[in-house]
Parts: structure tokens; C-alpha cells; sequence
């Protein structure tokens, strides 16, 4: 039974990394997708 | 080094929690029945590849289905309640209605009504998937500011052409948020399809091991 949640939380990482990847290639301008050391304040 | 580091940190988080894990089961000496260490779900897991590979594509499948019917509807259904307030007013009660409704007792009548294939499944991945992304993209078509829209408008730019170039990009990143909830929704909208009644996928393997109880 363990087994098949592992399985299953596999599938769901992979799936919602596909949707950021997805989503850092559509809007790399975006605030979130900025590398953190870049966003440094005054 | 920078990059390599922030690679490198959620899995050391990661095996961190599993050291922690098997270092409880040992210390309390757990029964596997109860919580079985992580060295022997990871040995059942590769002992059993083949079979929860096959199960878990069926899962895959299902979920993937039902959240590319959730974004094709959604997306235009979004872009209408934000076209006109009418339509809003008339669309979001029954939008709500099936959002509050439970998706577990909705999923035996699926059963009932749809048979024990993928459609039962599909749909309540879709069901389940579909709210947010509907609210998240309308949120974010209403989000350019009036400000913009007159700054098209000034430079000569038709309805279509304000909703294509300025409107739609301005919402992507509320409509990736959405996506990437229903995304973790879809894959629990599946399997709540998949345990209502199944003769394959993931869920039947948990249900497999019950009579039998081998938790691992």
C-alpha cells in the first residue's frame, strides 16, 4: 500500500513540475521565477 | 556552487526526513502492519515496479484526461464571466454549487451512470480540477489595470487585440497559479474515482492489499 503512495506522489511531482517548467518557459518574467539573489533590496 | 547548492538542499531535506523515519520505526521497533520503514517500501517498490508502473499509468491517464478537459473548459468560461456581469451573476451560483458539493458522494453515481471505466474517473479529475483554475484565470483577467486598458485603446488597439496583447498576458501568472493547484487536485480526483470502483489503476492495488493487509 506504501508502495502505490510513493507511486502515486511520483506522478503527482512529475506532474505539477511539467506545469512549472511549463510555466517558467511561458513567463520567465515573472516575480517568481526571478533567481533570489537578483532580487536584492536598496 | 550557488546553483548547486539550491539543487542539492531539498533533497538533502528530503533524506533528512527519511533518516528520521527509519530511525523511529527502529528505535520504537514499529510493526510493519502500522508503518512499515522506508527501506522496505522502497524494496516492495522495486520489487513491484512493473505492476504499480502499469497501474499508475492508467492513474496518469485519467488524471491528464481530466485536467486537459478542466483547462479546456475553464479557460473560455473564465474569459466569458469576465466579458460580461451578467453572465458572472448567472454562471457562479451553479459554478459554486458543484464546487462545495462533495466529490466523494458525487463519485458513485458517476459509477452508476457512466459504468466502471476511465469516464467515471475523468470527470471527477475534471470536477475536481476545475474550480481553481476557473477562479484563478477569471482573478487574473480582471487584474490589468484601467490605466493599461486606456493606454491600448489610445494607441489605436481593437477589443481583440487589447484582450490578446495586454489582458491575457497579465493573467498568466494568476492562471499558472490555478494550474498548479489543480494539477495536486487531479491526481486525488483520479484515485477518489479509482476507489469508488475500479478494475485498474493505482487505487485497486490499495485495495488489492487489504484483505490481505501488507501495508508496504
Amino acid at each position: 500500500m506504501f508502495a502505490t503512495i510513493v507511486a502515486l506522489t511520483i506522478i503527482g511531482l512529475a506532474f505539477f513540475y511539467a506545469v512549472e517548467l511549463l510555466e517558467a518557459l511561458l513567463i520567465p518574467w515573472h516575480v517568481t521565477h526571478r533567481i533570489r539573489g537578483d532580487t536584492g533590496t536598496l | 556552487m550557488k546553483r548547486l547548492r539550491s539543487v542539492i538542499t531539498p533533497f538533502v531535506g528530503i533524506l533528512v526526513f527519511l533518516a528520521v523515519w527509519e530511525a523511529g520505526v527502529a528505535l520504537y521497533r514499529m510493526p510493519a502492519y502500522l508503518l512499515p520503514a522506508p527501506s522496505v517500501i522502497f524494496e516492495t517498490f522495486v520489487t513491484e515496479l512493473p505492476r504499480l508502473a502499469y497501474h499508475g499509468w492508467v492513474t496518469a491517464y485519467e488524471m491528464l484526461l481530466g485536467y486537459a478537459l478542466a483547462v479546456a473548459v475553464a479557460v473560455p468560461l473564465a474569459i466569458a464571466i469576465t466579458s460580461s456581469q451578467r453572465f458572472d451573476s448567472f454562471v457562479m451560483p451553479t459554478l459554486l454549487f458543484f464546487q462545495v458539493v462533495p466529490k466523494v458522494a458525487i463519485a458513485p453515481l458517476f459509477l452508476v451512470w457512466f459504468g466502471v471505466g476511465a469516464l467515471p474517473k475523468i470527470l471527477v479529475a475534471f470536477l475536481i480540477s476545475f474550480f481553481p483554475i476557473v477562479i484563478d484565470a477569471a482573478v487574473g483577467l480582471r487584474s490589468m489595470s484601467g490605466e493599461m486598458a486606456d493606454l491600448a485603446r489610445s494607441m489605436g488597439a481593437s477589443r481583440m487585440q487589447v484582450f490578446a496583447r495586454f489582458r491575457l498576458p497579465t493573467s498568466l501568472p494568476y492562471l499558472f497559479s490555478g494550474l498548479k493547484v489543480a494539477a495536486t487536485l487531479a491526481v486525488a480526483g483520479a484515485v477518489v474515482g479509482e476507489f469508488v470502483g475500479a478494475d485498474k489503476g493505482s487505487a485497486t492495488c490499495c485495495w488489492s492489499r487489504t484483505p490481505t493487509w501488507r501495508p508496504p
